[in-house]
Order: C-alpha cells, then sequence, then structure tokens
C-alpha cells in the first residue's frame, strides 16, 4: 500500500520506558477513509502507540508520519486534523458541555457547532449540564461529540467505546463512526470489544507485547485465518501442517488453526476415514487463536505477519 | 492560547477573592478590635506597621495559591494528557498558563490591598509601599517563577506552596548573606541589588519550568526530575553570565557616562597608585516621600572603585561598591604595594575588612577583625593608615563600650585601635583611652586621640593626647605607652605654666618629628593672660631639636627628601603666612606669595610638596614654590588654569600633580610645565 494512500504510516515505531518496551518497531499502516480496529490484551502498547501519534509522548526510535505529517515535526498541524477521545479520558468537570464545547471550539481553526450539537441531541444530553453531572456513559458520548467539532481527517478512539452500553455503543457507531466513514475519513479504534469492532471495521491490526504482530484488511483476515476441524474415528490423526496454531489433538478428532488457508489446504488432510471440516471464525476466536500463543510463550512476540 | 487563559481565569477565579476576604478580615480585626489597644502614636504607627507587613504576607499567600495549582491541577484531575492534545505547542500551553497565572496573581494582589487601603491607608504608607513597589515586585515575580518550576514538577498543590516557600526563603537567607559580606551586584542601594538578584533569578526558573513541562510531561518521575534539574543549572549558569556581563556592562556604561570623579584617598607621594572613584546616575533610582531618605534620584548612582597605575595608566584594581554603604574607607599604603578597603553597610551590616595586593591584583586579606566589630558601637567610620614603609595597617582610632562594666549611667568606654600586618596576621588591639560616661556627659568623641604619627621604624606611634599631651607608643611596650614631653629649647616656663601640644607631624619617613605647643602664662592682670607658642623640630634620635618660631601652625609639610619643613601658619586677615625651613638652620625663610595668586581668609588651600624640594600651592589656582622658596603663578597658561578647587586628587611619586577632568586623568608636572594624559 503506498504512503499517500494512508493516514497513519509508521516505521520501526519504538518508545521505551526505563526498561519496559511499551513499543517494539511498530511498521503500521492504515488506509485512508478506513475504520482500523487496532486489538491488543492489556499492556499491549495500544493507548503508547496513540499517544504516539498524537505526540503526547516522543517515540524512542522510528517515525510516525499522520495524515502525511510526521508527528514529531509537525505535530500541532496533526493534532488539528485529528480528533481524539480516550476511555475514561477525566474532563474539566467543573464545565458544563457547552463550556467544554466552547473551549475546544476556540482551540481549533475550524468548528462545526451545528455537528457537536446535533450528536448531542441524538444521544440526549442537554448542554446546559455540568460534565460532573452526567454518567460515565454520557461523558464519553459528550467528549465524542465534541472530538469530531473539528471535523477531523482522523479519529482515534481509544478505547472509546469501552464502558457505553449496548444503546450508547450503538449510536456512536451510527451516529460518528457511519457518519465519518461515509465522508471518507479515518478512525482508528483500539478496545477490546472485538465483537463490536468486528462489525465496524474494515481493517484490523493485532497488537501483542509491542508488536504489531497481524494487520491486513478484515475480509482477508476471516478468509486467510480458518480453524481445520478433521473427524477421524479408527484412523490414524493427520499430519498437522506448519505454521498452524492453537492445536488440539483428540483420539476421534484434531483441530488446528491455519493463518494461510486456501482451499487446497484442506485437500491433502482428507482421506479414507476422515472428514475434513473448514470453519470460519469470528474476529473474536481469531484474536483469541493467534493471541494466545503469543501471550503464552516467554519473550517478545513472534515477528509481524506481512499482509 | 486565548480559551486557555479564560479556562484557567473561570477554574481559578474563586482565588481571586482569597486576598480580598483576607484583607478585609485584617481590615475587620483593625477597626474592631486592634484599635483598642491603641494608646500613643508609637501604638499606632506599630499597629499600622504590622498590618502593613501582613498585607504583604497575605499577598504572598495569593499569589502562592494562584500559581501553584496552575499544572498540578491538571495532573491532579487526571486532564492533562487531553490538554496536551489540544492543537497548541507545549510552548503556548505552558505561556498560557503562565499568563493567566500572572494575570490571576496581579487581580488577586490589587484585590488584597484594596480593604486595607481603604481603611488602614496608613499600613502602605508605614511600609513605604510606593518607596518598595519593584522590590516587591521583583520579589512576587521569584515567588511566581519558583512556584511555577515546582507546579511543574510536583502533583500536589502543597507540596508545590511547601517547596516554593522554602526555596525563596533559601534564595533570600542567601542573598542577604552575600550581601553582608560585602558583595554587589550593580551597586545601587543595597535593597535594590538583593531584588535584582531575586529578579535576576527568576529567568532560571521559568526557564526551567518552560523546559521541563515542554520536554518533559508524561515523562516517568525519574526522568523528569534529570531534565528540571539540569535545566535549572542551565538556566542559573546562563543567568550567572548575563549578571556577569550586566555587571561588566554597568562599568563601562559608569566609564563612559562620568559624571562625578572624587575622592582622594591615596596618600600624597603616591608611589604608583591613585584611587578615585567614578560614577554615573543610576538608569533608575528611587524617591521618598514619606521619610525614608530625601536623597534626589540623580543621586542614586552605581559607583566603582578604581585603582589607576600612575605609571603605566592601566587599572590596577576596579572594585564595586555601594555608595550607600557610605562608611566605605580605602587607603593605600605609602609604598603603593596594597590598597585596604573597609566596608559597611548602611543598615548596620558589620561589612569586611580587605586587603589587596595591587602589584598581584588579588586580595590577599579579607576578614573582620573584633576592632572593627567592636568600631560599630559608637564610630561608624573607623579609618585606616598604614606605617610609613607599609608594614602595618592601623584601624582606628575607634570607640566602644566595655561589655559588663558598670551600669550605662557609668558605662566604661575605651578608645583604641588595631594594627595587623597587610595579610591579617599579627592583629593586636592597643588601648588609647578609658573614660566613664558620666565623666563627659554623653560626649566620648571629645576624649581620646586627636592625632598621630608612625615612629621612622614602624614600631611605635606618637598619638596626640587629648589634653594636649604626645605619647610614645610601642606596639611591644604595653597597651599604655610612655608620656613623651618633646623638649622646648630656650623658652622656660614659670612655675604652674606646662606646654600642651596641638599639632604633630612626622616626616614621610619618620625621621623627623614636628610639633607646635602653647601655653598659657600667668595672667598679667584680670582676665589677660598670655600664651607662648612654640614649634619644635625633633630628630628620631631626639638628640637634635630645633625651635622653629612662635607662630601658631596650622599645617606642616615636609619636601619629598625630607629636607625642606614648610609651616603654613595662621596669619593676619587677608594672608597667608608661610614659612620654609632648611634643615639645620633655625631661622625660617617667609615666602612671599605672588601678587596673583588669590587668597582670604577663609579660603582654603592645599600644598603638595614637588620632587625638586619645591612645594605646590593648590588654592583658587595653582602656585609654584621653587626650592629656593620663590613662589610664583605657572607661565604656562593650561596649568594656570587648571580647574584647582575640585580638581586635585594627589601627588604622585614624581611630583606630579593629578588633576581629574570629566573622568580623566591629567599628570601636571609643573616642573617641565606640561600636562599628560594617564587615564584612561
Amino acid at each position: 500500500m503506498s504512503e499517500n494512500g494512508c493516514a497513519i504510516v509508521t516505521e520501526s515505531l519504538t518508545k521505551r520506558f526505563g526498561r519496559k518496551l511499551a513499543l517494539d518497531q511498530v511498521s503500521a499502516r492504515v488506509p485512508r477513509g478506513s475504520i482500523y480496529g487496532l486489538m491488543g490484551p492489556n499492556g499491549a502498547g495500544k493507548t503508547t502507540f496513540v499517544r504516539c501519534l498524537l505526540n503526547l509522548v516522543n517515540p524512542t526510535r522510528g517515525s510516525a508520519r499522520v495524515l502525511g505529517h510526521d508527528v514529531v515535526r509537525d505535530s500541532v498541524a496533526v493534532r488539528q486534523r485529528v480528533g481524539h477521545v480516550a476511555a475514561l479520558q477525566p474532563l474539566w468537570e467543573w464545565m458544563t458541555v457547552r463550556q467544554f464545547a466552547e473551549f475546544m471550539a476556540g482551540c481549533y481553526p475550524r468548528w462545526s457547532q451545528e455537528a457537536v450539537s446535533g450528536i448531542l441531541t441524538r444521544v440526549g444530553i442537554d448542554q446546559g449540564d455540568r460534565l460532573q453531572d452526567l454518567s460515565r456513559g454520557q461523558r464519553a458520548l459528550a467528549a465524542l461529540a465534541v472530538a469530531i467539532g473539528h471535523e477531523p481527517d482522523l479519529l482515534l478512539l481509544d478505547e472509546a467505546l469501552t464502558g457505553l452500553d449496548p444503546i450508547s455503543r450503538r449510536e456512536v457507531l451510527r451516529s460518528v463512526i457511519d457518519v465519518m466513514h461515509a465522508e471518507g475519513r479515518t478512525v482508528l479504534i483500539t478496545g477490546q470489544d472485538i465483537a463490536a469492532m468486528e462489525r465496524i471495521c474494515d481493517y484490523v491490526g493485532f497488537l501483542i507485547k509491542g508488536r504489531l504482530f497481524w494487520e491486513s484488511p478484515l475480509d482477508d483476515l476471516k478468509a486467510r485465518v480458518k480453524r481445520i476441524r478433521i473427524e477421524h474415528p479408527g484412523a490414524a490423526p493427520p499430519e498437522v501442517p506448519a505454521g498452524a496454531t492453537k492445536v488440539e489433538r483428540g483420539a476421534r478428532e484434531t483441530q488446528f488453526t491455519v493463518t494461510d488457508y486456501s482451499p487446497g489446504l484442506a485437500e491433502p488432510l482428507a482421506g479414507p476415514g476422515r472428514r475434513v471440516e473448514v470453519v470460519d471464525l469470528s474476529l473474536e476466536d481469531i484474536f483469541v487463536d493467534l493471541a494466545q500463543p503469543q501471550l503464552t510463550a516467554a519473550g517478545p512476540a513472534a515477528a509481524p505477519a506481512q499482509v | 492560547m486565548r480559551p486557555l487563559i479564560v479556562k484557567e481565569w473561570r477554574q481559578s477565579h474563586l482565588l481571586v477573592w482569597l486576598g480580598f476576604l483576607l484583607s478585609a478580615m485584617i481590615a475587620v480585626l483593625y477597626l474592631l478590635w486592634l484599635r483598642r489597644y491603641v494608646k500613643t502614636p508609637l501604638d499606632q504607627e506599630s499597629l499600622d506597621g504590622a498590618c502593613g507587613f501582613l498585607l504583604l504576607i497575605v499577598t504572598g499567600i495569593v499569589i502562592l495559591a494562584a500559581t501553584a495549582g496552575l499544572f498540578p491541577s491538571e495532573a491532579g484531575r487526571g486532564t492533562l494528557p487531553l490538554l496536551l492534545s489540544l492543537p497548541l505547542s507545549r510552548s503556548r500551553i505552558w505561556l498560557a498558563k503562565v499568563l493567566a497565572g500572572l494575570s490571576l496573581a496581579l487581580a488577586a494582589s490589587l484585590l488584597t490591598l484594596v480593604p486595607d487601603a481603604v481603611v488602614i491607608p496608613r499600613a502602605l504608607r508605614e511600609i513605604r509601599f510606593l518607596l518598595y513597589l519593584p522590590d516587591i515586585t521583583m520579589w512576587g515575580l521569584l515567588l511566581f517563577s519558583v512556584t511555577l518550576f515546582w507546579a511543574t514538577l510536583l502533583r500536589r498543590e502543597i507540596s508545590v506552596i511547601l517547596a516554593s516557600v522554602a526555596l525563596c526563603g533559601a534564595v533570600l537567607v542567601t542573598e542577604v548573606a552575600g550581601l553582608a559580606s560585602g558583595s554587589v551586584l550593580l551597586g545601587y542601594d543595597e535593597l535594590l541589588d538583593v531584588s535584582l538578584w531575586a529578579a535576576a533569578l527568576s529567568p532560571a526558573f521559568l526557564f526551567a519550568s518552560w523546559f521541563t513541562f515542554t520536554r518533559g510531561e508524561l515523562l516517568q518521575a525519574r526522568r523528569k526530575w534529570w531534565l528540571a534539574v539540569g535545566a535549572l543549572a542551565v538556566g542559573i549558569a546562563i543567568v550567572a553570565l548575563a549578571l556577569t556581563g550586566a555587571s561588566r556592562w554597568a562599568y563601562r556604561y559608569q566609564r563612559s557616562e562620568v559624571k562625578v570623579l572624587d575622592s582622594a584617598s591615596a596618600p600624597d607621594n603616591a608611589k604608583a597608585a591613585i584611587l578615585t572613584t567614578l560614577g554615573s546616575p543610576a538608569p533608575f533610582g528611587r524617591t521618598s516621600e514619606n521619610g525614608w531618605t530625601r536623597l534626589p534620584p540623580a543621586h542614586y548612582r552605581a559607583w566603582h572603585r578604581v585603582v589607576v597605575d600612575l605609571d603605566s595608566g592601566r587599572e590596577a584594581l576596579v572594585l564595586p561598591y555601594s555608595h550607600l554603604g557610605s562608611s566605605e574607607i580605602v587607603a593605600i599604603s605609602p609604598d603603593g604595594r596594597c590598597l585596604a578597603r573597609r566596608s559597611q553597610t548602611w543598615w548596620g551590616g558589620a561589612g569586611a575588612l580587605e586587603v589587596w595586593d595591587l602589584e598581584k591584583h588579588r586580595r590577599i586579606y579579607r576578614g573582620l577583625p573584633e576592632a572593627m566589630r567592636r568600631g560599630l558601637y559608637l564610630d561608624q567610620g573607623v579609618s585606616l593608615g598604614w606605617s610609613p614603609h607599609g608594614e602595618w595597617l592601623m584601624i582606628g582610632p575607634y570607640t566602644y563600650r566595655v561589655p559588663d562594666a558598670g551600669a550605662p549611667a557609668a558605662a566604661l568606654y575605651r578608645q583604641a585601635l588595631c594594627i595587623m600586618r597587610p595579610d591579617g596576621s599579627a592583629l593586636q588591639e592597643m588601648v588609647l583611652d578609658e573614660f566613664r560616661e558620666d565623666e563627659l556627659a554623653g560626649l566620648p568623641r571629645l576624649r581620646g586621640v586627636s592625632g598621630y604619627g608612625w615612629a621612622a621604624d614602624g614600631s611605635a606611634l606618637y598619638t596626640l593626647e587629648w589634653g594636649g599631651r604626645i605619647l610614645r607608643r610601642p606596639f611591644a611596650g604595653g597597651p599604655a605607652g610612655k608620656v613623651w614631653e618633646p623638649p622646648v629649647p630656650g623658652l622656660a616656663l614659670p612655675a604652674g605654666s606646662e606646654w600642651r601640644f596641638h599639632r604633630l607631624s612626622v616626616s614621610p619617613t619618620g625621621r623627623w618629628l614636628a610639633v607646635s605647643a602653647s601655653a598659657a602664662l600667668p595672667p598679667v592682670e584680670p582676665g589677660l593672660a598670655p600664651v607662648l607658642r612654640a614649634s619644635v623640630l625633633i630628630a628620631s634620635d631626639g638628640v637634635r631639636v630645633i625651635r622653629l618660631g612662635e607662630q601658631y601652625v596650622r599645617q606642616y609639610l615636609w619636601s619629598q627628601d625630607e629636607r625642606v619643613l614648610y609651616i603654613i601658619a595662621a596669619g593676619e586677615e587677608k594672608s597667608l603666612s608661610l614659612l620654609r625651613l632648611q634643615e639645620g638652620k633655625r631661622e625660617a625663610a617667609p615666602i612671599t606669595l605672588p601678587p596673583g595668586f588669590p587668597f582670604g581668609r577663609g579660603d582654603s588651600v592645599r600644598a603638595f610638596p614637588l620632587k625638586d624640594g619645591g612645594l605646590l600651592l593648590w588654592g583658587k589656582q595653582a602656585c609654584v614654590v621653587d626650592a629656593r622658596g620663590r613662589a610664583a603663578l605657572p607661565s604656562d597658561s593650561r596649568l594656570r588654569d587648571l580647574p584647582t578647587q575640585s580638581g586635585i586628587v594627589t601627588m604622585d611619586s614624581r611630583g606630579r600633580a593629578i588633576v581629574h577632568r570629566d573622568g580623566q586623568l591629567d599628570a601636571a608636572d609643573f616642573a617641565a610645565g606640561t600636562i599628560t594624559r594617564i587615564y584612561p
């Protein structure tokens, strides 16, 4: 994918906090106009990745470009074009929602109060309410609404869906993300609510132990990662292909997950007394199947898969 | 930036009223309670002063409160990442915070002053608020900067406040200690100097705060501390360099804008150096309308002592000093090798005594001898003097009250002096006189020594004592000394009369001692007692004694080779009686002043010995007396028109008169009829 077609390009992005390696040579590409889901377990480095993109923390090594701007040299330009909402981000709670929106409006060169008001009205938040009087979910919704006031070309949602009830989450998806996507703008979502992300993302990346373990279009991922189930009652168990993960061997059945599935892969596994079944996996299953071996293994995660 | 400033104001506007509230409480307390205890005007002054100082403390608290929460409030609420993700550079965010904090502190300070200014206006007047406004502002700036520095490092407001108070206190103590030890920044008045130091440190703290915030925010705490300490060290180093530059600039400015050049502390016949003073009007000064000082602004000048090597014209030494430490005294040793300098601050600091080696350009002694400390009791200006060959430095005479020696009414006072080697060794005190308070009805200065001269070998002092006695005081001979009555040959006094000496002069090398004496004879009729006067020259061996005459001596003057003694005697009105005495001849040869030399009663005339044995008279005009006693006005018009009334500084070892004009030093050689520029 060319750099011009990407909203985010990182090259060997590394961030170290003392002895702790938070990001380890992350080279990611987020296509323009995509909804990119960055998934990973707790402590995988997702928030650090987002903070590096906003230059809230300086990379130890490597580089990152957002919307064509270097995040270190042109951090102000980046932040002018990027909206950011973090999970449980505390706000200035003494402010009313209106004051908060006005404050943010003063900080950006362009502002669409109609867009902000529209979302706030849709989710039922009164702009005269103080932020401290809102529920946690409402505060997140208010922050989300204000975050798109400057009509950003890229929206970074760092665990922003966490803590939202299903109705609010759906409202967010409908009123914010869908709109962004429809207008050809880019959204990067990090989080662990994989089921929700599966519904909206068209690109995914798995970040494990600071390394980008997988990055590809969601469809491609789902097409390549399959669960192979082989029933072999009374017959010899099949040879498991190299590179298969999550291998489960039983007396009558063997299961494993492959990451490079193709229709020709199953044929050699079939044979007398064997029945081969190729199972489509949900994104959550794929994540678990791919991430679990990495998490349980000692040392850094394996080299990232190339799309 | 504006939204950020507005946000800070909305967030902290209650703090603005904190000072107002506290100040109003003071005013209410004053009106309802404290005023009842005022019985005398002194009580009123004390109360007003206390209220004024309380007000300053409240102002400090308000500044602290307004600044301490600027960054910790964000860190405490967890809103720092949100703040930093705004499309503003960190420098702008920091600047917005600083501007908001400054405006909050300023508004809060002004509001603090309002209630007391209305209810207790005398409180502000008592602490001379307007007079010290520059100082208060500069200290407020330091407090603000220090608090801001801590606020970028610490996460809790109370920690910020405590750390800021501690650090500002440390700065204050350090600066006062530095001031007490005589260090000077620009040489204006001491309070302003201390405040300037404080204000000069502010940029270092501001820089460290900015650097830490822009580079270290969201860093790990330990790395942030290292960053902050490093930035502060760099900032202080830059400030120190800037101050050094400012000090040098001040000196250059003063030298280029010299308006005043005075002081002639070098001894006559200075061998190689001369002391002079450069000064220029201060760029700013303070005026007072409430009695602290009535000096006009132009009086506030930055000053430097400059010791000029008269042979080379170079500056042998440049010492800044505060002219308001008006008791600064300097003395150059007769051999021109050493300079003794004693400074004392007007506010009572003990100051210090320094001795500088002018050849090696370094200080060889710095200290505060006990003698000087004692001298502070009664004599603010303890003088300094050198022995003929510069081997001893004399401090004093000075008078002090002997501790634990009787009730105040009968307190014992002691007049003493002390001597030491230039490097401070062999320090010893010599007691000159002791007397009780009630003996002199509170005028102890009338007692004691009124003049002194060094013995030829520098081992003793001749002192002219109160009551007309002369004592020879050897340093090794005990503190009392011996009464020594110079002989007056050829004049026998009747019984009941005795000589009282009132003028004493030792020749430059101590080979000769000239004394002037008078004796009251028995009255010839009631109310009419004739007085016998005598002037006597005595060799240091005590064997050769020459009676010089019967005139009343105003001044003795020695030629540089000590072969001629000139006596300026009190003469008739509108005239000057000037006698010249050749060594070995009893008869004095009167010198007739030239007709054009203006001199009248009340006019002062200074006289300086010339190299060839002649004498230079320095009155309204210059007049040269040659070695044969002939007086004449200089033939060269440039020499004749020298600014004699104020211009001369001293005579150098070549017998040239050193004259200052418009900040320049010229050497006027009357023998050769030339004027040479020496400095700059």
